[in-house]
């Protein structure tokens, strides 16, 4: 754009000076191109050519009609591209080159919370930087405002409100049949995505949330199964109690206990359910599920955390049994979280990462600059899907759209109350013993030595068989458990997510996943792509991934016509229901049987993932090097974005030719694209796509005060309970379709090129 | 406010059973309030403080982690730099204080610090402040000089007791830790000053040649 205005397109340079209260001022002399240096670039150079942790002010240097000197304030993009005009201007009518003199004015380091309550009025700046990063790869400059009105304009709108209302009463019913069979699952869970639930109709309809139920249950058989399941609870229950009751208890029952008493004493205290004194009957419950889970399910246990994932459950349900029947359907995909070995949390950890990288490699870049690329603040969100990040009632809004963005597990339905021992592979003997010591009475026997060989033998080929038998419930469930990927290298690998190298993983999972899938994906591939096809058409005004810069802009022109007839119209239902179209295609078809397309077309890649453990401390000399602003020499155009890219390329997205290879052809958006592998690990890309949400809704900030990794992590805890819930989930809904969105063009491509061979 | 004067960060480890009062320590520390409500700590936490150690100000960074083992597949992502190490058990619970080796064993293994025996730990017993007392200060300090005289506190996170200093002995100990781990890397660019001046000299010679 700035060539648009007739300035050269060569390097400007830039002088800075300094001032700090009454301290001398320091000067600092740089190159940039104007091309490519947005604002944001140009703020994160000064900060590293001052060494700048606090907020600073930039203005740059004019002279009026009579010559005098003046600072304009340099606040954005607009003003940058002012600037450079400004400088070339000058330059020509002196005859020299041009030269951009700015000043930078130190603020004192105020309180993040101020910010925050403006950055909640501003959240359009967010959203250009997010688009843009994405869409305007070829040129990564930020363009201002105009490229975008028509995503801004929705968002202005959207931001702050649901794209439709809670599921109500009578909605639900519209789902059932007449003898109360769920007949529209999938767009049940499609609804609940978009507006989450009536409060009111949580108790009933998070079971169906949760698979609680085998599938094609009638009204009255739920009730009957969730009583029957609830007697099995209250069984279970009594035998730890009486063999409490029976004498001191010791090893691990007392262990167990012990550890639960501590945390349901301080699990969600604040709450008027929990409040009061620590003889509540409502923690009491809370204790009592966490222990009949634990001892029910040994090789998984008591895990911290889990108080707090089984808290908002009895909150909701307000009834023991049937909070403990909905924990053990939620632990049916978690449990593998808790697991000692921490590979699930591994996983979580390269998938987040991934996904930051991808939608805003910029800023992902900023972390790992300050050796926060490990994401380990993010460790709580993960292993408690975000659940203390939010206020308790917001929590209960972000747990239900979460799950509702999980796949339908048909035949999960009757999570066992007793023995979904399989959780894992990782086999803890500790627990073996107490299994002994109190499970046998109880429990049937042969199902449990049943799932227990299947927990020794968790092969892709068990899993294979999912779904097949209708009656033996247990296991069904055990065999469907997607709990254990084929573990990556040992399972001794300890949680690293910075060493363990992200694509090792990815690759067993990937295979592990298509495995899985590959009959379902032979039978519907064919459809797919018609929707596919569809869906594409629908973005295609959005964004085209190989057009070039004109067509693109014509695009998004049309794109803004388009959108602001749907302003006008003001109907949020009107674009619900273009995007519950879309999603309900993409969502069950597309992307609940994802496969990776990289490994789609070219199935050696998983093999040739060896992918060297880097050292930390290399990647990131690596990595300074290129980024840090020369301030002295500046000779040379300083191309910051570019050499961010590069060094992600280099160090961590694209290790194997194959890969390459693709980037050539289809452009980098799509190899880029995190690659979750929902059957596998149990992590929605909407899941990640919150947490995402809520670092990228703070990566401004965090880039403007320089935060290093410690104020970063600070910051982020001041934040709990303090997300607003309905814009997080709002642009976590937006990342997560234009994920689906890319990954359907990417997809489509790859079967195009697939027909082409 | 000198930036151009690189600042020392100092980083602490908190470890020990769970809800001995780990991060109730930190917060009483950091912040001077005591809650009863805090909840389990979820992977770790930290908080920051600036201290003046020797009329040095160094910011000390206190990591606080969660008690339960099964968290211990992090150690290695947050123990990894530890200028000090804090062990924390409840001198009303016994069972704190008898993990307090593995505690140690763990995080010597997971940081694998430079030199193992001379790494500074301090030991807190906290909540001296409740009844019945199980461990006895002889008992604690007897286990200390087993481990080559660790410095032992007792506290109390609620009342504030003893924590400004505990804390204080704390910074204390991982600055030195830091200042004996400077010197060893300062070995390095020493051997760089040597070739500097071995080259003139040799250039002298070819040039006397």
């Amino acid at each position: 754009m700035s060539g648009v205005f007739g300035y050269s397109r060569e390097a400007v340079r830039v002088k800075v000076k300094k001032c700090e209260g009454s301290q001398p001022p320091e000067m600092r002399k740089f190159s940039v191109d104007p091309q490519i240096t947005s604002f944001e670039v140009l703020q994160s150079i000064l900060a590293k050519a001052f060494d700048l942790k606090g907020d600073f002010a930039i203005c740059y240097r004019v002279y009026d009609i009579s010559g005098h000197e003046t600072y304009m304030p340099l606040l954005s993009d607009w003003d940058l591209d002012a600037a450079f005009l400004k400088a070339y201007n000058t330059a020509a009518s002196i005859n020299s080159e041009p030269c951009l003199c700015l000043r930078v004015d130190l603020k004192p380091f105020e309180e993040c919370s101020d910010d925050w309550e403006i950055r909640q009025n501003l959240p359009i700046i967010t959203q250009i930087r997010t688009i843009t990063s994405q869409e305007a790869k070829p040129s990564p400059r930020l363009h201002g405002i105009f490229n975008h009105p028509l995503i801004l304009v929705r968002m202005e709108v959207l931001l702050y409100s649901p794209p439709r209302p809670p599921l109500s009463d009578s909605e639900f019913r519209k789902f059932l049949d007449p003898v109360g069979q769920i007949v529209y699952a999938k767009e049940l869970r499609s609804v609940i995505y978009f507006g989450g639930i009536d409060p009111s109709l949580r108790k009933v309809v998070w079971k169906h949330l949760l698979n609680v139920y085998p599938e094609g249950m009638t009204g009255r058989e739920r009730m009957d199964y969730i009583k029957k399941k609830a007697l099995e609870y209250v069984g279970l229950r009594e035998t730890w109690k009486t063999a409490i009751a029976q004498g001191p208890v010791a090893g691990e029952l007392a262990y167990t206990t012990g550890m639960v008493r501590k945390d349901v004493l301080r699990t969600d205290r604040h709450h008027p359910f929990y409040a009061g004194s620590d003889d509540n009957q409502n923690i009491a419950s809370l204790f009592n599920i966490l222990t009949t889970y634990a001892l029910n399910h040994p090789k998984v246990s008591y895990c911290q955390g889990m108080s707090d994932l089984a808290s908002p459950l009895l909150v909701t349900m307000n009834d023991e049994a049937h909070a403990y029947i909905c924990f053990c359907a939620l632990m049916q995909r978690l449990s593998t979280n808790f697991m000692i070995d921490g590979i699930a949390m591994t996983q979580k950890f390269t998938h987040l990462a991934e996904g930051l990288m991808y939608y805003d490699p910029e800023f992902y870049n900023y972390l790992k600059l300050h050796q926060a690329d490990d994401l380990l603040f993010c460790y709580r969100w993960l292993l408690l899907e975000m659940k203390r990040e939010f206020a308790f009632e917001d929590s209960l809004r972000m747990l239900e759209v979460l799950w509702s963005s999980f796949p339908l597990i048909p035949g999960q339905g009757t999570e066992t109350v007793q023995h979904s021992v399989s959780a894992s592979n990782h086999i803890d003997t500790t627990y073996q013993s107490l299994n002994n010591k109190f499970k046998h009475q109880s429990l049937d026997d042969s199902a449990l030595i049943r799932s227990r060989n299947k927990s020794n033998d968790v092969s892709p080929k068990s899993l294979k068989t999912g779904g097949s038998t209708k009656d033996d419930s247990s296991s069904k469930s055990s065999d469907l458990l997607p709990i254990t990927p084929i573990s990556p290298k040992s399972p001794n690998e300890t949680l690293r997510p910075r060493s363990v190298s992200p694509l090792e993983q990815k690759s067993d999972s990937v295979v592990f996943n298509n495995r899985i899938n590959s009959h379902q994906l032979q039978n519907k591939r064919s459809s797919n792509l018609k929707d596919k096809i569809a869906t594409a058409k629908l973005f295609s005004s959005l964004d085209r991934l190989d057009a070039t810069q004109s067509i693109k802009e014509e695009e998004e022109k049309e794109a803004q016509r388009k959108n602001e007839k749907e302003v006008d119209e003001s109907k949020l239902d009107l674009l619900e229901s273009e995007v519950k179209e879309v999603f309900d295609k993409l969502r069950y078809d597309d992307i609940f049987i994802w496969e990776n397309p990289l490994h789609q077309t070219s199935p050696s890649t998983a093999n040739k993932n060896i992918f060297t453990h880097t050292p930390d401390e290399q990647a990131d000399i690596d990595y300074d090097t290129p980024s840090i602003v020369n301030e002295t020499s500046a000779t040379k155009t300083v191309t910051p974005i570019r050499i961010l890219n590069q060094t992600s390329k280099d160090n961590t997205t694209e290790p194997n030719p194959a890969e390459d290879e693709l980037t050539q052809e289809v452009q980098e958006p799509i190899t880029a694209l995190p690659k979750y592998n929902i059957t596998v690990n149990g992590t929605t890309p909407a899941m990640t796509n919150s947490c995402e949400e809520v670092t990228e809704s703070h990566r401004d900030h965090i880039i403007s005060k320089g935060m290093d990794y410690n104020e970063m992590a600070m910051h982020f805890d001041k934040m709990v309970r303090r997300h607003n819930v309905i814009r997080v989930l709002n642009q976590a809904r937006q990342m997560y379709a234009r994920y689906i969105k890319q990954h359907s063009i990417a997809h489509q491509k790859i079967e195009l090129r697939n027909e082409d061979c | 406010m000198s930036s151009s004067r690189k600042k020392v960060l100092l980083k602490v480890i908190i470890l020990g059973e769970s809800s001995v009062g780990k991060t109730s320590l930190m917060n009483q520390y950091v912040n001077r309030k005591f809650s009863n409500q805090y909840k389990a700590t979820i992977g770790a936490d930290f908080l920051t403080k600036e201290v003046t150690v020797d009329d040095r100000t160094v910011t000390m960074q206190i990591w606080d982690t969660a008690g339960q083992e099964r968290f211990q597949s992090l150690g290695v992502a947050f123990y990894r730099g530890a200028d000090c190490c804090v062990l924390v058990f409840d001198v009303t619970a016994p069972n704190t204080f008898k993990s307090l080796d593995s505690w140690r064993d763990e995080f010597l293994i997971q940081a694998s610090p430079r030199e193992p025996e001379n790494f500074p730990f301090v030991l807190l017993g906290n909540k001296v402040d409740l009844e019945p007392r199980a461990i006895s200060s002889k008992r604690a300090q007897q286990w200390c000089q087993s481990k080559n005289n660790i410095p032992y506190f007792e506290t109390s996170a609620k009342e504030g007791l003893n924590v400004e200093q505990a804390f204080l002995a704390i910074a204390k100990n991982a600055l030195a830790q830091q200042n004996s781990t400077f010197d060893l890397y300062n070995e390095f660019p020493d051997q760089i000053k040597l070739t500097n001046t071995q080259k003139p000299s040799s250039n002298g010679d070819s040039c006397a040649c």
